[in-house]
């Protein structure tokens, strides 16, 4: 019988996730974390991390309907996104099991902040990421981007687990931590159906094995259409006007 | 009001309290020059009393005004009660009177750096400096009379000191002396009120051009020329566009062609429309973005209702479930096309679909997820509310849907050509917004967008899409193709219900009219390359009432070049006559003879390609890339955004520069191996509704191909 894969828990503290891949490990460590811990997560996004399509297609609406996202678009959304839950904790409205906060830094980067103020709008935003997570025990989940305001971030976190593709899988490496996720065979490509198989092994009641299209697209989605049946309505990203 | 051709405004609406005012405003050392198009000429006054105010809401407000009288470029403050937004009540706020428009920006950002990040929020800050002008004296910046324009324009790039070759008012003047002269003197007969100019660059050019044959070139109606920012890039629709160094004639509006959006779609008349509808005065209007106008007309809004213009977007997204997300988060609705080539096509569109939809389900920024009417449940699949009140956003965009059909109706009884293509003019202004008003919702710098709206009017124009859709099927036909506002239908049953009485009926229960295009004699849905599937956009067909409608293939897209584009069109054409794939090799046969026998002139095969970035971050190399550093390597600059036009002459050399040669080189020589794969890459979008390959083409055209043609 194969082994159920490891995937690293989260523990209490802020946790940076260093990763090649931006989206897969960080959506599976949040499905992952939702499925063992139970509870709601609290997810404040920037630049599409939080995507729905993969995350939907990595676990049910059970998984979904649990993961409560804002996404900000400029650094004073962030900061204020922050700022709210923190307040929603303090009174005692919203008890996150885990927060996260990808690309954490990425927005203050923004030249139209400016320097110190970006560094001082970021340190009080990971203070308040920290203060929402802990007043209930809870894990921080961040990561950074490779600007000049990531040390800020890196110094304040606990614990790094870095994630890596190696050919048999992913690879986790955290302070206590070193692991190949999947101890399959050889040529293993870490891509989202690779997730997707760690994820039904390690809950196979949690999640349903999902029809996947046969020839669908990673990102579409998109069923090729028979041109005899009438058709059927599908989504597209972002049509524009025309 | 109403004047011969511009914006009426319903009976009973309050008007701005406003006065005629200066189509120019400048800032000069003295003060404020405001210039006037008055009916006998330009009126010119100075005002040097101007002190433009920002407003700061803070808990400490004493303690903010404390500093900010002793500070240097603080001329005085008061206490006003305000509205910090469209949803708030008015409440006491700081108001900042500083020493000119070049002190707000620096004023702005010393408060806001006091105490913690969001101690001190500010309002009013990044208004351009003619818009807030106008604005706080309540003048109207429509001119009283028609503009007098200069038209320069430089003949062929790169410009060079001196300018030795000038277009003037569409007269090429040739000599440095002759330019000067040519100038000089229509500055002089005809006192422009407007310079209409290719490249900014070319105003200083001209002034060292004049100062090189020791003589005064005046630019603007007073001394001097102003630079006003630097070169800058920035995004536009997905785009990297490039803003070059802005320069300021006094006392004349500068039109960049180089440099302006709506001036090139849509002309003087449509500018002049927007500058009476967002009160920016032409050269910023010229110079501004469509969402930038769209918020200017927003600005006015909330200056009638005393609501500030926020600084920094604090207000985010609330948090929401993944799931609500999911469902918001899908974008325009397509329906997969049915590939292939069908005959009898119908097209039904609805008409200005998300505006129509902002206006009849009243999605406003303040009233989507309101606080008073949180039990209803409005917006379809995502259950949000939306307040009954009528909203500030829909009333703007009603009005101009409204206006938009106004010059529409006028355009059809005008008898007079000038005026029915003024009226052209001003209604394709008022498209532009109505078209971007929707994607702005959810654009990151949108002053007063929201993302909640923009998934609210998703929602409603997925469900109206998906509605349409059901009527039409069980009226007896099938839909072939849907894009998000747009139906292709053709008869599923031998007797369908005729198409008006089921748009009508869509009409009815959508309160959007569902407008019938038109008719296709025959259509054609483009594969995927990739796999076969439906490709959204690529389409061609030929109308039942003449012309062809083409989208997303080669010929619609700006890189192709002339030859190409035009090879594609004949074969549409040709398979107007005969719908099978053989009679587009055939086409495609005859051109590959002229490219091989060298008949093609250079000039035909011009690639155009815009530049997104330096040539040294591009990670591969590749033709675009060679025109990029031949051109450096020529001291002549392409920065992002700019586009390079070249000819590709040896694809395979081992330098990417010596692959091309770039246009103004006037290139005698050309790749027909390159050509060739442009051609029947062209030839295979059209031939592949058909089932046909590239294979299939090339097996058709060895069998077709006369043995020893070369020897000819």
């Amino acid at each position: 019988m194969e082994q159920v894969p490891e995937l690293p828990s989260l523990d209490p503290g802020m946790t940076l996730l260093d990763s090649e891949d931006r989206v897969g490990p960080l959506q599976s460590l949040v499905v992952d974390h939702v499925l063992g811990s139970g509870g709601r997560v609290y997810w404040v996004d920037v630049g599409g991390h939080a995507t729905t399509k993969p995350m939907a297609r990595l676990a049910g609406p059970r998984v979904l309907d649990r993961v409560e996202v804002a996404r900000a678009f400029t650094p004073h959304q962030h900061y204020s996104i922050v700022e709210s839950l923190a307040e929603d904790v303090r009174r005692g409205e919203v008890e996150p099991s885990l927060v996260v906060a990808p690309a954490v830094d990425a927005l203050y980067e923004d030249d139209a902040v400016g320097g110190r103020r970006a560094e001082r709008m970021l340190r009080k935003t990971v203070a308040r990421l920290y203060g929402a997570a802990s007043t209930e025990g809870a894990p921080l989940l961040v990561s950074t981007e490779s600007g000049s305001l990531a040390r800020h971030v890196r110094s304040a976190a606990d614990d790094v687990v870095r994630c890596r593709s190696t050919p048999m899988g992913a690879r986790f490496v955290s302070s206590d931590f070193d692991t190949l996720v999947y101890h399959g065979r050889r040529g293993m490509q870490t891509t989202f159906a690779f997730w997707r198989r760690v994820l039904e092994a390690r809950s196979p009641v949690e999640i349903e094995p999902a029809a996947e299209p046969a020839g669908g697209r990673e990102t579409g989605g998109m069923d090729l259409v028979n041109p005899v049946e009438p058709v059927e309505p599908m989504e597209v990203d972002a049509v524009g006007t025309h | 009001m109403t004047d011969s051709t511009g914006v009426s405004r319903e009976a009973g609406e309050a008007a701005d309290p406003v006065e005629d005012g200066p189509y120019k405003v400048d800032f000069l050392d003295d003060g404020v020059h405001e210039w006037h198009a008055v009916a006998d000429g330009v009126e010119h006054r100075v005002v040097d009393d101007y002190t433009p105010s920002i407003y700061v809401a803070s808990r400490s407000l004493d303690d903010v005004r404390g500093h900010l009288e002793r500070h240097p470029d603080v001329a005085d403050t008061a206490v006003e009660r305000r509205r910090r937004g469209f949803r708030h009540e008015a409440e006491e706020v700081l108001r900042v009177d500083v020493d000119g428009v070049d002190r707000v920006r620096s004023t702005a950002r010393m408060i806001s750096n006091w105490g913690e990040p969001r101690d001190h929020e500010l309002y009013d800050v990044d208004l351009s400096p003619e818009f807030r002008y106008v604005l706080d004296r309540e003048l109207d910046p429509t001119p009283e009379r028609e503009l007098e324009v200069v038209d320069l324009r430089t003949p062929e790039a790169p410009t060079r000191t001196p300018v030795e070759k000038l277009k003037v008012n569409g007269e090429t003047v040739e000599g440095v002396e002759a330019v000067v002269e040519a100038v000089a003197g229509a500055l002089e007969s005809r006192d422009p009120d407007v310079l209409v100019v290719d490249s900014g660059a070319l105003l200083p050019k001209l002034r060292e051009t004049s100062e090189a044959v020791d003589r005064s070139l005046q630019l603007g109606r007073v001394e001097g020329l102003q630079k006003r920012a630097g070169r800058s890039k920035y995004e536009s629709f997905g785009k990297v566009c490039h803003s070059p160094r802005r320069f300021n004639a006094p006392g004349r509006a500068v039109v960049d062609l180089s440099n302006t959006f709506l001036y090139g779609k849509t002309g003087l008349h449509g500018c002049l429309d927007l500058v009476e509808r967002s009160r920016k005065p032409l050269q910023e209007l010229a110079w501004a973005s469509i969402g930038n106008v769209l918020t200017s007309m927003q600005v006015c809004e909330a200056r009638r209702r005393d609501v500030l213009v926020p600084w920094r977007s604090w207000r985010h997204e609330r948090f929401k479930s993944m799931s609500t997300l999911h469902e918001s988060d899908r974008g325009g609705t397509t329906f997969s096309p049915d590939v292939g080539v069908h005959r009898a096509v119908h097209e039904l569109d609805f008409a200005s679909l998300y505006p129509n939809i902002m206006v009849t389900r009243n999605v406003s920024p303040e009233k989507v997820l309101c606080s008073c009417h949180p039990d209803r449940d409005d917006v379809p699949t995502l259950g949000y509310n939306v307040c009954p009140e009528r909203g500030y956003l829909p009333s703007l965009l009603e009005r101009l849907v409204e206006d938009r059909q106004g010059y529409k109706e006028r355009i059809r009884e005008a008898d007079d050509e000038d005026l029915s293509s003024q009226l052209e003019e001003r209604s394709d202004a008022i498209k532009w917004i109505l078209v971007s008003c929707f994607g702005y919702q959810g654009f990151r710098n949108a002053k007063f967008g929201r993302i909640e709206c923009h998934e609210a009017i998703n929602a409603y124009a997925r469900e109206l899409l998906l509605d349409a859709k059901q009527e039409l099927e069980s009226a007896g036909w099938r839909v072939v193709h849907g894009i998000v506002d747009s139906i292709w239908v053709k008869p599923r049953s031998s007797d369908p219900e005729p198409l008006e009485d089921v748009a009508d009926r869509v009409t009815d229960d959508a309160g959007i009219p569902l407008e019938y295009e038109g008719a296709f004699d025959w259509i054609a849905f483009v594969p995927r390359r990739d796999d076969g599937g439906g490709a959204l956009n690529r389409y061609f067909g030929s109308q039942r009432t003449g012309g062809f409608k083409l989208r997303g293939i080669e010929c619609r897209q700006r890189s192709t070049s002339a030859f190409v584009e035009e090879f594609q069109r004949d074969a549409v054409e040709a398979l107007d006559r005969e719908l099978e794939p053989e009679v587009v090799s055939d086409v495609l046969a005859q051109r590959l003879r002229r490219l091989e026998d060298d008949e093609v002139s250079a000039e035909d095969l011009v690639v155009t390609r815009r530049v997104s970035k330096q040539p040294e971050e591009y990670s591969r190399g590749g033709v675009a890339v060679g025109a990029m550093e031949r051109a450096l390597g020529m001291d002549v600059d392409v920065h992002p955004g700019e586009d390079v036009r070249f000819v590709v002459v040896d694809d395979s050399a081992a330098w990417d520069r010596e692959r091309v040669q770039l246009a103004f080189e006037n290139p005698d020589c050309y790749d027909a191996g390159f050509y060739r794969r442009r051609l029947l890459k062209a030839a295979e979008s059209l031939v592949s509704p058909f089932g046909w390959s590239q294979s299939d083409l090339e097996r058709r055209l060895a069998d077709s191909t006369p043995v020893g043609l070369s020897a000819f």
